[in-house]
């Protein structure tokens, strides 16, 4: 299950998989004194079979409004360059092969003066300020990122549809997640984000071959695909996460 | 969009502090500002009615206009970045052809300028201004300690206050860094808001620290340490390691004699007596 589950979360980044109640124990309290608790926002919680089954909330710490969105964007950018190879590489006029001799004499010839074939003004040549391999990660405070992706998951709430735990699925079916989905409210074409409580493998492989479904875990979530999905769909024991790890006081 | 738009409005009564929460209603119908139900006057109603609420509820009103954060509206906050300048990229830029840099001449030129502080032959400034002062080889410095630093220290619990503190107690609880040249002096920023009782050896120490301390129930004694006394006090391990003993304390030079409360002490006493 271990190695199925290293690429589990859908998304751009991939990540190391480590047992979910490993990993909460080791996690340290990241205090953020710069944010305020949003008002609770209500959410509808259904069965698995659609139905209502009552209301929840989710309070997070959300930014400042005049900076949340320019907090968000800088968080966005970071993970997206992060996630960059940083492979494009051209060629220099040193590196391209050939070149090392004076085409022909300084004088004379009647066209314009050239000391190597292989100079950036000519076809064949090598390039100016091209591509290199580069590093194109960036750094952000851990308390920054935290906020962001608080403040993105709150701003998504109104799209948010509480429901029971998948962990009873028996069979990997994506016939059965699918309708699921839709039982609970998803329409034909809607992103959908499942944020699940821990990793399971069965609605993974389930899961795996719908486009427009991502599947993130309780305490990985992915800001991209809460900012993408039309829908986000979050297990009551990842809500219950969330509100802890995000909200509360402080 | 009803659902998204009831969304901005948690969002920003969170800031605006207002308990007042009337529902997830539209748009059309924002709740009260966080004053109770008093009677509203006519001002306040048409500034309500106008659908400016600044003066009223604080940073409610932006929210009505802001976009909320999804991927098409995302951007960072204005000021962060600025274009860079691209010269000699055409005309419409205003930096083409020549590229802000004038027509011919030596700074026209790739890779070529006059050293720094060349002035075209002119005697630059450096020579023109006359020189001043000299060094003097026996001069010495003190680090200065500011009473408001101390205060934190002292309520931050990491300084003791059973017993003196000592410059060496001041180092290693990171009050003053590791330069102080011949010790430690104690000033007086901060003075107004002293008021632990604390009982310090340093080098020295202004009027209005001394008189701050001791209106705060403290004692501040002026100690003198040489150069190598000072190591002494502050690394006793240094002298220990190498297999020396502690140095004795020597006495002021003539020039500072009667500057100095007391001589020093290697290593020094940190009990608390009745006199201090």
């Amino acid at each position: 299950m271990q190695a199925a589950c290293s690429t589990f979360c859908r998304g751009s980044a991939l990540q190391a998989f480590k047992p979910a109640q490993q990993q909460r124990q080791q996690r340290p309290a990241l205090v953020v004194r710069a944010s305020k608790v949003a008002e609770p926002a209500a959410l509808p919680v259904k069965t698995l079979s659609g139905s209502d089954a009552g209301e929840a909330s989710i309070a997070l710490r959300v930014a400042e409004e005049d900076t949340a969105t320019g907090l968000v964007h800088r968080y966005l950018t970071t993970v997206m360059r992060n996630a960059r190879q940083g492979n494009a590489s051209t060629l220099t006029r040193s590196e391209v092969r050939g070149g090392g001799r004076k085409p022909y004499k300084q004088k004379g010839s009647g066209n314009a003066r050239r000391g190597t074939r292989r100079s950036p003004l000519m076809p064949g040549g090598g390039i100016s300020f091209g591509p290199k391999p580069r590093d194109w990660s960036i750094s952000m405070n851990k308390k920054e990122k935290k906020l962001a992706l608080s403040t993105a998951l709150q701003s998504a709430a109104a799209d948010m549809i509480v429901c029971d735990d998948f962990s009873a699925m028996a069979e990997v079916k994506t016939k059965t997640l699918v309708s699921a989905l839709a039982a609970m409210g998803v329409q034909e074409g809607e992103k959908v984000l499942l944020i699940v409580n821990e990793p399971n493998n069965t609605v993974y492989l389930s899961g795996r071959n719908v486009p427009t479904l991502a599947i993130n875990t309780a305490n990985a979530v992915q800001v991209y695909d809460v900012l993408n999905a039309d829908r986000v769909i979050v297990e009551k024991a990842a809500l219950a996460y969330l509100n802890e790890w995000f909200g509360g006081e402080q | 969009m009803q659902r998204r738009a009831s969304l901005l409005l948690s969002l920003a009564r969170a800031w605006s502090g207002s308990a007042a929460a009337s529902g997830l209603g539209s748009l059309s119908a924002l709740p009260a500002p966080c004053s109770s139900s008093a009677a509203v006057s006519p001002v306040l109603e048409a500034l309500q009615a106008a659908g400016r609420r600044w003066l009223t509820a604080g940073p409610v009103a932006q929210a009505a206009e802001r976009e909320f954060i999804t991927l098409n509206t995302l951007a960072d906050n204005p000021g962060a970045t600025h274009s860079v300048k691209r010269v000699g990229r055409g005309i419409g830029s205003g930096l083409g052809k020549t590229a802000g840099r004038g027509h011919k001449g030596q700074k026209a030129r790739n890779g070529r300028k006059p050293r720094l502080g060349f002035e075209g032959g002119q005697t630059p400034l450096r020579l023109r201004v006359p020189l001043r002062g000299f060094h003097n080889p026996h001069g010495r410095w003190y680090r200065p300690l500011n009473l408001d630093t101390l205060q934190r220290w002292v309520q931050e619990g990491r300084l003791p206050t059973d017993r003196v503190i000592t410059m060496k107690d001041l180092r290693d609880s990171n009050c003053v860094g590791r330069k102080m040249g011949w010790g430690v002096r104690l000033l007086g920023r901060g003075a107004g808001r002293f008021d632990s009782p604390v009982h310090l050896q340093v080098s020295g120490v202004s009027d209005s620290a001394r008189a701050a301390i001791e209106k705060a129930g403290g004692s501040v004694t002026t100690v003198y340490y040489n150069q190598l006394g000072l190591r002494a006090l502050l690394k006793p391990d240094w002298f220990a390691a190498k297999g020396r003993l502690l140095p004795r304390p020597a006495r002021p030079p003539p020039k500072l004699e009667g500057r100095f409360d007391q001589v020093g002490e290697l290593p020094p006493r940190t009990e608390i007596t009745a006199a201090a």
